[in-house]
Order: structure tokens, then C-alpha cells, then sequence
């Protein structure tokens, strides 16, 4: 597997990277540390911020990042290239130089992943891509074990896309998007008339598919793509519709082990703004609200945990990452620079302005207390 | 092979140019941008390919019963035609091309894993007369209803305007025939559609707040604007960059879309003639000093597909060659400049702007 390894350093050499351009992250204000992608001044970069938007470490990469497994209790991450993704880089958040993660030549990862087993396996999702399959990939996390690759794990559908753990610690739930894709072919669906996304639960241990959901079959274009855990141990997830731009699927629902899928659409016009896209779902910190972003409609939406009722919007052009504030609310990073907070009130503040150079990527994580 | 995995990550991140544009000078949009498009564009465009479909079906007809040369050469121009007149439909992918599953049956492809040769085969074996009865075709799967199905039992497997004499010739005609009948079904439905009296026609051609699709000029606009640039990324990033490869080694002529009737540049050069006929539907008002863009556009869409259209044949020795090799990598190069300058610089001079993640999300 060194050779995975040589073949990013050369990658990043060839892209005038080093991974000794990370800066060390300084003392924290007490505040929590959060974790995003950005491209500035055209550069691709991981980034640990803290609540104020300030840098504290800056990991640079070979391509555009997506997002991150965390494993708060050992301070350390995992940034996921984009789909189709050939690079994931482990780092410390206390800096240091990121290690590559071993990707086999017939895999390429998803963008999304999750520590198990107490932090001793990561599990990434990834595409089989000659085989057509989602699979979780799984690294070794353990210290010393240089995330080698271990194995893997069927997904239990086509484009798995974000993975999380449930509060059991024990069982992961995978958002297979159900989208075929190719990576000679970029993000160019294949398969839009035969798609079927599901909700799998695989447990930890062994990857046994322990449950598997699914849409309704007049929804079988809407693929499941994002999922959030409210406090209560429900799954959130946001969809994206692949079907025509006339319909008007609800893109949001609430899954519990054992039930049927829910779906909630909110007021007509909240939906249709949304343009049949949502980017990614977090849940406040304490779990009772929900927030889905639709880059593409240019706002985000808070939904109740408890009734799924639809709590308001938030307009900010290009808004795709969301993440919860530790007094309650979000914080909010666009694409085009701008980064907002929102409290509990769905009332605004300003944190960083927009700009030319600067573009906030997909996901914004908080790093756990 | 790194220098393979090296390759996808550097065309990876070139899909990522970020435009996020400010716009300093916005035209006015005309009122009647979407009736343009529809009327001076998507309409006849559609009505091309239905009048090629039906051409083909009854010429299919014809020499299904009586398989001479000169019939093989009518089935053979008649195909071309068909789709010559697709090449201009499949830019136009948003609307009633991606409704009921239109444009996966009309061409399913890219095709990765082989699912249309394998499925044709399959159902020419089994010759099941009832298929080929009128309307069978469509509860089928997408892959073998479409024009890549069609070419391939012409130029492939059978080979049928060279394989006449072959047992199977009657089944694989009469299914050819069905397929024919197909195309034209579909392309009269997207016909409706577009049409001034259809639900997405209405709509497209006259934006106003009442509508649940189009609500103003500026939507449409940006429809157009996607269109415009996704289909000059599908053109170098799915039709040109895999059939190139960085190599001649690891060129992949059969990659290339309609590799089998060797239409392939001839094809993908009528791409670029319908999105440049498409923009210059729109009549866009450019702001003063701003008209640069405009000479820009058309001009480096049909630098490229003259480009294309020099590309000797065969494809496969063209891809082996200095020459071929030349005018591809010239033609993907413009079409990334064509695409930047339409993200960049002409959709936000129409006060269409694109975002980092909105543009390209995941």
C-alpha cells in the first residue's frame, strides 16, 4: 500500500502542495473547533476553524475536499475527496503532517465517512465502479495502523453516499443515493431509469445489512444523499431529485429503525425553492431542529425534530454548509465566502463578509465537546 | 498508472472552475426569450428528428422485405439522418427530455457495464413476435429502445445492413423497424411538449409569476445558461476526454458515442453546431462593451467542431496518430475555453449567476 502513499505525495508535488504548509492549530478560545472544505485563491483546502471563522489549521489538498469522519476524543479527522474522489487525508486537529489513505485502483470514495469500534476502524464509502456497487471501505484507525486498508463491506445499494453512526455505537446507516456512476464519466448519472436509493442500516462488527428501506417506487428518482441524528436517535435525511424539475417531491424525511420512511414537504413555495436539491442536513446542538441547505435555491430550512413541521428559512445565496452553533442556532457558509450565524430566533449575524476568494465547501462539521 | 490516477484527479478538478461571478453590467432580458428558444429552436429541432424517425421506419420497412444494396444505402442514410437530427435534440436536456425517461430511451449511453449489447442480443434470440407489435417497445428496458440499440443491430451485431442472408435477418429487421417506430413516438411526445399549447412549452415560452416553472425571462435564462454549459462539458468530458485518454496507448476509440457507424466526430461536431444554433436563438442583448462574448462564443463553437470535422477517419487511427490526436486535444481545449467564457463572463452578463456548490453540487 506505500505506493498509494507515494503516489499522493507525487500527486501534491505536482500540485505545488506540502503538507508541511499545515500550521499547527493554536490553543482554543474554549470554544468548539469545526471542520470545513474551501477553495481559496483557487487552492483546495481542509480547514479547522473556530466559532468566529477564524483559521486554526489549514490542510492542503491535491483536489476539491467534501467532508469529514471525526474522532473528536483522539482529535483527529479524515477529509474525503469530492466524488469521484481519489484522495482521503487523515490529520490531527492539532496539525502535523496528514497521512493518505490507501485507496484501492478499482475504488473511489463518495466523500463521506465514519470512525467505529471506538475510533479502532474507519469506514469510508466508496464505489466498486467497475462492478457497480456501493461498498463501505474499511481502514485500520488504530494507532500505529496507518489506516491500511481492511476490507469492506457491501453498502446494501448503488451510491452510497453520507454514512454515520447511530447512537448504539454499534450499527451505521448508509444514504444509498442509488445513482450509478462512473468515474470516467465525472458525476454523469447512468442509471436514472432504474435508480432505487435506500436508507441501510449494516451493523459495525461484521456488515451485516440489518435493515433496508426504501422509497416508495413513484419516488424512485429521489435519492438519498445527506443524513443528520437528532436527539432523539431519529435519522434526518435530505434528498436530491433526479427527475424532472416540473415535480415537486418532498426532499426531506425522518427515519426510526423498524418504520416506514416519513417525508415532509413544508409550504409549497418553501419547497419549490429548494429547486428539488438539498446539500446537506445538520441538527442543532441540542437536537431538537433540524436544518437542510439548498445551495441551489439559495437558502435554509429549519424543520421541528419532534413534529416535522417546518420551523423557517434562511436566505443566503450559494448556503450549502451548515453547522450547529454551541448557543443554540447554526452557522451558515456559502460558496461565495460568506459565513453567517443564525440563533435560535432565526435572527442574523454576520461573521465573515463575502468574497471573490474564498469559497465555503459543501459540509461544515463541529468537532464534538 | 499513477499517472492515470493523476490524469482523474487533474480532469476532476477542472470540472471545478468555480465561476462565481459579480456582475457589473446586466442587459435586460426580451420578454420573449423563451418563445425564441422554443420557436426558432427546440420546436424545429424536434420536428427534425420525428421527420427522420418516420423516414427511417418506412425505408426499414421496405427493405425488411426486400433486402437489397440499394435499400441497405437508404437504411444506412436514413440512420445517419435520424442521428444527425438527434444531435440536436440531446442538448436540450432538461424539460420533456428528462420526463418518462425520454432521453435514457432514446440513447442510453454512456453504457459502462454493457447493459444494451448483452440486452439486444438477448431479446434478438428470443424472438418474441408480440415486441414487435406498435407500442411493445416502450414497456421495454430503456436500453434497447433507443438510437445506440438501433445502430448496433445495424452496425454491430448482426451487422444487418451487411448481414442479410443471416436466419435472424427478419426478426433483427422487423425489431429494427420497432425500434424506428419508437424514436418517432417519443420524439412526437417531446414535440407536444414543446409545443405552445403544451403544459412545458406554455410555460418555457411565456414566463409569469403564476407559473410553477418559469416565472421570468431571468428563469429561463438560466435554463438556458445550464443547458448551454453542461452541454459543452458532456462534449469534452464525456465524449471527448475517455475516447482520447493521455496516451495513444490508452485512447479508448470505443468509447466514442456511435463508434459503430463511425459517426462519431461527425455527431459530436453537430453537438456544437446545435448549442451554437440554440445560443444564437436566444438573440441575447449583451450590455455595451460586453458584445466581445458573443463573437466569442459562436466563434470557438464552430472552431471546434470544424476541428472535429478535420479528424480523419477511422476514429481508431486517428487516435493512434499525431494528426488525430492534435485536432482532438485542440477541440477539447476550445470547448473548455467556450465553456469558461459561458460561466464566467456571458451568464452573469444576462444576471444569471452560478455558485460553487449550486453550480456543482454533491
Amino acid at each position: 500500500m506505500e505506493i498509494d502513499r507515494r503516489r499522493f505525495l507525487a500527486l501534491a508535488a505536482a500540485l505545488g502542495l506540502s503538507p508541511s504548509a499545515a500550521r499547527a492549530a493554536l490553543p482554543a478560545d474554549g470554544g468548539p473547533l469545526y471542520l470545513t472544505a474551501r477553495k481559496r485563491g483557487g487552492r483546495d483546502e481542509a480547514v479547522v476553524l473556530d466559532g468566529t471563522g477564524r483559521d486554526r489549521l489549514t490542510i492542503p489538498m491535491p483536489a476539491r475536499g467534501h467532508s469529514f469522519a471525526i474522532d473528536a476524543s483522539a482529535q483527529r479527522a479524515v477529509v474525503f475527496g469530492r466524488q469521484p474522489g481519489f484522495f482521503a487525508l487523515g490529520f490531527s486537529l492539532e496539525g502535523g503532517e496528514p497521512a493518505p489513505l490507501p485507496l484501492p485502483d478499482d475504488r473511489h470514495f463518495f466523500g463521506h465517512g465514519a470512525f467505529v469500534q471506538g475510533g479502532r476502524l474507519l469506514a469510508a464509502t466508496e464505489n466498486d465502479f467497475e462492478g457497480g456497487r456501493g461498498v463501505l471501505g474499511l481502514y485500520d484507525a488504530t494507532p500505529g495502523g496507518g489506516y491500511r486498508r481492511v476490507g469492506e463491506f457491501d453498502s446494501g445499494g448503488i451510491g452510497p453516499h453520507e454514512v454515520v453512526l447511530m447512537p448504539d455505537g454499534k450499527t451505521l446507516c448508509v444514504a444509498n443515493g442509488g445513482i450509478l456512476t462512473h468515474p470516467d464519466y465525472g458525476k454523469l448519472e447512468l442509471n436514472l431509469d432504474t435508480m432505487r436509493p435506500s436508507l441501510a442500516y449494516i451493523d459495525a462488527a461484521s456488515g451485516e445489512l440489518l435493515e433496508k428501506v426504501e422509497l416508495a417506487p413513484a419516488l424512485h428518482r429521489l435519492s438519498i444523499r445527506h443524513l443528520a441524528l437528532a436527539a432523539d436517535g431519529a435519522v434526518w435525511f435530505g434528498c436530491q431529485y433526479m427527475g424532472p424539475a416540473a415535480d415537486r417531491p418532498a426532499l426531506v424525511g425522518r427515519h426510526r429503525r423498524g418504520a416506514a420512511l416519513e417525508l415532509f414537504d413544508g409550504p409549497a413555495e418553501t419547497l419549490r425553492n429548494m429547486r428539488n436539491y438539498v446539500g446537506s442536513v445538520t441538527v442543532d446542538a441540542a437536537g431538537g431542529i433540524v436544518a437542510t441547505s439548498s445551495p441551489v435555491g439559495g437558502q435554509v430550512i429549519y424543520w421541528d425534530a419532534a413534529s416535522g413541521k417546518c420551523l423557517g428559512v434562511t436566505a443566503l445565496a450559494d448556503g450549502c454548509g451548515v453547522a450547529p452553533a454551541v448557543q443554540g442556532g447554526f452557522l451558515i457558509s456559502s460558496g461565495l465566502g460568506a459565513m453567517i450565524r443564525v440563533d435560535a430566533q432565526g435572527k442574523e449575524r454576520p461573521v465573515l463578509p463575502p468574497s471573490r476568494d474564498m469559497s465555503w465547501d459543501n459540509h461544515f462539521r463541529i468537532v464534538p465537546a | 498508472m499513477a499517472r492515470h490516477l493523476f490524469m482523474r484527479a487533474a480532469a476532476a478538478a477542472l470540472m471545478l472552475t468555480a465561476p462565481i461571478a459579480v456582475v457589473a453590467a446586466q442587459a435586460a432580458l426580451p420578454a420573449d426569450l423563451g418563445e425564441r428558444l422554443a420557436r426558432d429552436y427546440a420546436r424545429p429541432a424536434v420536428a427534425k428528428m420525428t421527420d427522420a424517425a418516420a423516414a427511417l421506419e418506412s425505408a426499414l420497412g421496405g427493405w425488411c422485405a426486400k433486402p437489397d444494396a440499394a435499400g441497405a444505402g437508404r437504411v444506412g442514410d436514413a440512420f445517419k439522418t435520424l442521428a444527425h437530427a438527434w444531435s440536436g435534440v440531446e442538448i436540450l436536456r432538461f424539460g420533456p427530455l428528462v420526463q418518462a425517461n425520454r432521453f435514457e430511451r432514446l440513447a442510453f449511453w454512456p453504457d459502462t457495464r454493457g447493459v444494451m449489447p448483452r440486452q439486444v442480443q438477448a431479446l434478438i434470440a428470443a424472438k418474441d413476435d408480440a415486441l414487435l407489435k406498435p407500442g411493445a417497445l416502450a414497456g421495454r428496458s430503456v436500453a434497447v429502445q433507443g438510437l445506440p440499440a438501433l445502430e448496433y443491430v445495424l452496425y454491430g451485431e448482426p451487422d444487418l445492413l451487411k448481414q442479410t442472408g443471416e436466419p435472424s435477418f427478419a426478426y433483427a429487421c422487423g425489431y429494427a423497424t420497432a425500434v424506428s417506430a419508437n424514436v418517432a413516438t417519443i420524439s412526437r411526445d417531446l414535440g407536444e411538449a414543446w409545443d405552445a399549447q403544451g403544459e412545458f412549452g406554455r410555460q418555457f415560452a411565456k414566463p409569469q409569476p403564476g407559473n410553477d416553472l418559469y416565472r421570468s425571462s431571468q428563469e429561463v435564462a438560466a435554463e438556458a445558461m445550464k443547458a448551454l454549459s453542461t452541454g459543452l462539458q458532456f462534449a469534452r468530458d464525456v465524449k471527448i476526454e475517455p475516447v482520447l485518454g493521455d496516451s495513444p496507448q490508452a485512447a479508448r476509440p470505443k468509447r466514442a458515442a456511435f463508434w459503430r457507424s463511425g459517426l462519431s466526430m461527425s455527431l459530436l461536431a453537430a453537438n456544437l453546431d446545435a448549442l451554437k444554433a440554440f445560443y444564437v436563438a436566444g438573440g441575447y442583448p449583451l450590455p455595451a462593451g460586453e458584445e466581445w462574448m458573443d463573437a466569442s462564443v459562436r466563434g470557438e463553437l464552430s472552431s471546434a467542431a470544424e476541428t472535429l470535422r478535420a479528424v480523419p477517419a477511422p476514429l481508431d487511427e486517428a487516435l493512434a496518430g499525431e494528426e488525430g490526436r492534435r485536432l482532438l486535444v485542440l477541440a477539447s481545449l476550445t470547448l473548455k475555453n467556450a465553456k469558461a467564457i459561458v460561466d464566467e463572463n456571458l451568464a452573469p452578463a444576462l444576471g444569471v449567476t452560478i455558485g460553487f456548490n449550486a453550480l456543482d453540487g454533491d
